[in-house]
């Protein structure tokens, strides 16, 4: 009877702790959008998105008549990790409050200034090259934009005070991050309660601890597969290559931990269940 | 000789896997008949609300 329990807690040790491990990856990878400022975007994200950026002002040269060099100039690597941390503050804002922050914009001002110094010296009048150059600036601005922050923002807002007006979403977004210290929480009464039932003979609960944490090895490894197998991945890259970048981010910042858990749990079962064995190999020796 | 006195033999490297196979299946199972469904409504999403 003594075994049965104990296997049933191993059981539910090895889904606590398997969910203990998913919920602390994808609290990893939520967390820092929370905190005041929201998520800085890495270096190697933010200069995938000026080649998209140049990428994109090359193309739109030529349609409203600009030098793509110029463009280029005034959109420097400081104004787009500025442009970056707005961003950072429109998701922070969905994240702590369920609402969206302020959407990001481009001072279009000094890109209308150097088209329309450009019109003018091609020979251009001062008010045509006013207005074409306003237009321009408009047109790069707002691609640089949708490279930022990639998504249709009248939608997500819409959608979002919507959500807003009938639950909580902050309160939501915390209760979820926070599931993983219920995890751990359950972790360490079943544990315990392990120990506890094999008290006069400490070394057999290791059996259970050490083949419960090889079980949520097993589990996290099936969620990864299934993970892979899904194809979100490619479904973002299709869909906008400036959101598969910053989304690849958000997913390495949380498999890295994931990884990391998932080896100490594999060095905890294969260590608990060596130890379990251990004294009858001394013996037969 | 009682069971706990019994040498272990290496059929406790199964258990891991024993223990982990209810699990498993049940995952299986949530994949074979949610998957393409919740596939499916993560690509609507994308589409709604991302700029292509």
């Amino acid at each position: 009877m003594k075994k049965v329990l104990c296997w049933l807690l191993a059981f539910l040790l090895a889904g606590s702790l398997a969910l203990y491990g998913v919920s602390f990856a994808c609290a990893r990878a939520v967390e820092p959008g929370m905190k005041e400022g929201g998520t800085p975007v890495s270096d190697s994200v933010q200069r995938m998105e000026m080649n998209l950026i140049r990428e994109k002002i090359e193309v739109l040269a030529p349609i409203y008549d600009f030098s793509a060099e110029t463009a280029m100039k005034v959109v420097t690597d400081e104004k787009i990790a500025e442009m970056n941390r707005q961003a950072a503050l429109w998701w922070n804002g969905i994240l702590v409050n369920g609402e969206p922050g302020e959407v990001p914009a481009f001072n279009t001002e000094e890109l209308t200034g150097a088209f329309a110094a450009d019109i003018v010296a091609a020979g251009g009048s001062d008010e045509d090259a006013e207005l074409r150059a306003a237009d321009a600036a408009n047109a790069v601005s707002e691609s640089i934009l949708r490279i930022v922050l990639p998504l249709r923002l009248p939608i997500v807002g819409r959608g979002l005070s919507e959500a807003s007006a009938r639950v909580d979403l902050g309160n939501i977004i915390r209760f979820l991050t926070g599931i993983r210290w219920a995890a751990l929480a359950v972790c360490a009464l079943l544990a315990g309660l392990i120990a506890l039932l094999e008290s006069r003979k400490l070394r057999m609960s290791l059996r259970y601890i050490g083949s419960a944490m090889g079980a949520a090895v097993l589990v996290i490894a099936a969620c990864l597969v299934l993970y892979a197998l899904s194809g979100v991945d490619p479904l973002i890259a299709g869909a906008s290559p400036s959101l598969a970048a910053q989304y690849g981010a958000l997913v390495n910042s949380a498999a890295i931990p994931l990884f990391l858990y998932t080896a100490l749990l594999l060095a905890g079962c294969i260590a608990c269940l060596i130890l379990y064995r251990r004294p009858h190999e001394a013996k037969a020796d | 000789m009682s069971t706990e006195n019994r040498k272990p033999g290496k059929g406790i490297w199964l258990a891991p896997v024993l223990l982990a196979l209810p699990i498993l299946a049940a995952l299986a199972f949530a994949a074979v008949r949610f998957g393409p469904l919740i596939v499916k409504l993560i690509n609507a999403a994308v589409k709604a609300t991302v700029v292509v």
